[in-house]
């Protein structure tokens, strides 16, 4: 009884003092929620670089989405880089850029794979705008994302935007419960655009200004999370990282248990080991970010392991006695349960005084990702998702976690990017 | 660029400050209702000396006409349940062996093996076709496991044939003298044990056996 309730009193003393500090932020910035007008900044050139290895399935339909984009055609420079790959990706890429020679296409080649960080950074190269996006071989983005996301570069200081990343049509469990996720991460990513803490540019969509690459050199391999890299490296170097709230990229999420965990690993232990590498942002120089939501990144993971691991224990044991009885009693039993029972069951739970607790834990998630449900415009129906995430995400954030760095630290094994994003 | 970042130290302060109110206020919401349900307790105990005493008065009436007070031990029977359902409840909510858990229990199993003679008394005398159970059972280490299993299958018997099984479950450890009575009349050694109809069967026994035994062919 005393550990279950310290679990519960710690989790939601935590959970309730994130989610006030970030109401406060919010309150705080409640104007700078809109995207600034993208003023003298519109109309500099941007050049679109799209990695690409072996995805000849869905290649073709990112770049007829990207040619949609609503900024001026002799401003767009779209740079495609093949990075070796063994399908018939460069040939199509080939026949888009012949297809739509109205815009300026270059096509990039490597003859071996050297990995997306290397891919980008031959596209970086050859790239002549102002400013320079990544985009995922598989990313849909809006037609009014760069309208939107490049006002914010009107502050010198300010070297990457973000994007309002969310889930390409979510049907199923594990998409809707994925979706639920990036909801709240959209929210939780434009509040900490306020705290100036943002520690991911998505390679999915970025933008970012090319002048820093000049000057601080491009991507690096780094434990194939190269988008985290460049946003610790931008933030230690004292400049700004944007987000737009509304500017929707729609990403292509893993489908099967065993590619969401592949993906939930490398992310997670390339999250720790950049972090690491970055040791000396936890100084009280580098703002919220060093003092508040790194720490409190890693105690919602410890925390959210430990209250997982204790809710599988006690329902291990509900579990168990339900089968005895089961098994005494036949199948047929289930449809026996005396009213009365369930009654004083439900009574008895719904009294217990840590309920109050765990309600409001739920309300303030709930409150966070509504939010992000709001200001990103995402019209599409939440509340299969939200339900799975409350049943579910602890767990499988804890198995990720655990997973990724135990199995990772243990084999050190190379997950190749372009099968497995 | 080398700028420094300031830390809005009041936002922090201010954070901390409302989470200590919502959490102090979560904390007395939590005990307000942790009092309410020790009242619903108290309230329970009341019941069940109530009860005792009706079913006192009830006993004298059943010697004049044993077979017309059918529907005064029907109800009855109902208002056991719902008793028992509600030590169940304090039993998960105390504890089995709390002290008052203990206290509200020995006037109900007076109550229940009143309640089960007045029954069995009426079965041979009134012929009627209800099959009558006295179980008697243990918290203690050794004998909970198979105890418990027990009770759930008399339970789901009873369930599946409403009015036709009474189960009356006895706590053993129970330092009642009629409790000890009732064991030396029976001749019961072993725990669990089920009294069904006046035999004795010792031991834990399937629903299949018991089913065989009170012919019944569901």
């Amino acid at each position: 009884m005393l550990i279950q309730n310290f679990i519960v009193y710690s989790l939601s003393f935590f959970g309730i003092f994130m989610s006030v500090f970030f109401l406060l932020s919010l309150l705080e910035n409640r104007e700078k929620m809109r995207n600034p007008r993208a003023g003298k900044v519109y109309g500099e050139k941007v050049s679109v670089i799209i990695p690409c290895f072996n995805e000849e399935r869905i290649i073709k339909r990112t770049l007829n989405n990207l040619i949609k984009v609503d900024y001026p055609k002799d401003k767009l420079e779209i740079i495609i880089v093949d990075d070796g790959s063994t399908d018939s990706s460069l040939k199509k890429i080939r026949e888009f850029a012949s297809r739509n020679n109205r815009f300026k296409i270059k096509v990039l080649h490597h003859k071996k794979n050297k990995g997306k960080g290397e891919a980008i950074n031959s596209g970086l190269k050859k790239a002549t705008g102002k400013f320079v996006a990544t985009l995922d071989a598989d990313c849909i983005i809006s037609k009014d994302v760069i309208k939107k996301m490049i006002g914010y570069f009107s502050n010198p200081k300010v070297m990457a935007v973000t994007p309002s990343l969310n889930v390409y049509k979510p049907k199923g469990f594990l998409l809707r419960l994925q979706h639920a996720e990036y909801v709240l991460g959209i929210f939780l990513r434009k509040i900490f655009s306020f705290l100036n803490a943002i520690h991911v540019t998505p390679g999915a969509f970025s933008i970012y200004r090319k002048k820093f690459f000049d000057k601080y050199g491009g991507f690096r391999n780094a434990y194939h999370t190269e988008d985290i890299e460049v946003a610790l490296r931008i933030q230690t170097l004292n400049y700004k990282i944007e987000n737009s709230v509304d500017a929707r990229v729609y990403a292509v999420s893993p489908r099967k248990f065993s590619e969401l965990l592949k993906q939930r690993m490398r992310w997670y232990y390339g999250f720790v080991r950049n972090v690491l590498d970055y040791r000396h942002l936890f100084k009280k120089d580098y703002g919220d970010l060093a003092l508040i939501l790194l720490p409190a990144a890693f105690i919602s993971v410890i925390l959210t392991i430990i209250s997982a691991t204790y809710t599988l224990y006690l329902n291990a044991k509900l579990i168990r006695s339900s089968i005895i009885h089961l098994t005494l009693t036949g199948i047929g039993s289930i449809f026996h349960i005396r009213t009365s029972q369930l009654k004083n069951y439900v009574f008895g739970y719904l009294t217990n005084p840590l309920i109050v607790f765990l309600i409001l834990s739920i309300v303030s998630i709930l409150f966070l990702i509504l939010m992000g449900k709001k200001y990103s415009k995402d019209s599409r129906n939440l509340s299969l998702g939200i339900t799975y995430f409350f049943f579910t995400y602890g767990f499988f954030y804890s198995f990720w976690w655990i997973a990724g760095l135990v199995y990772k630290t243990l084999t050190r094994k190379k997950l190749e990017w372009g099968k497995s994003k | 660029m080398k700028e420094k970042r300031r830390i809005d130290y009041n936002k922090y302060i201010a954070a901390l400050a409302i989470t200590i109110i919502i959490f102090v206020v979560g904390i007395l919401i939590g005990y307000s209702i942790s009092s309410y349900k020790i009242k619903n307790i108290s309230f329970i105990e009341n019941q069940v000396s109530l009860q005792l005493m009706e079913l006192e008065l009830q006993g004298e009436i059943f010697k004049e006409n044993p077979c017309k007070s059918s529907i005064m031990l029907d109800s009855l029977s109902q208002k056991l349940d719902d008793l028992g359902d509600k030590i169940a409840y304090m039993e998960s909510e105390l504890g089995k062996t709390n002290k008052r858990v203990l206290e509200i229990k020995r006037p109900y199993t007076l109550l229940q093996i009143r309640h089960y003679l007045l029954t069995k008394k009426r079965r041979e005398i009134c012929d009627e076709n209800y099959s009558v159970i006295l179980f008697f059972y243990s918290n203690k280490k050794q004998n909970i496991e198979e105890c418990e299993n027990q009770g759930y299958i008399l339970d789901f018997l009873k369930e599946k044939n409403p009015g036709k099984i009474k189960v009356y479950a006895i706590d053993s450890d129970l330092d009642l003298e009629i409790i000890k009575t009732l064991e030396e009349n029976y001749g019961i050694k072993e725990i669990p044990s089920l009294i069904i109809n006046g035999e004795k069967y010792e031991g834990f026994y399937s629903l299949k056996e018991i089913k065989d035994i009170l012919k019944l062919d569901f």
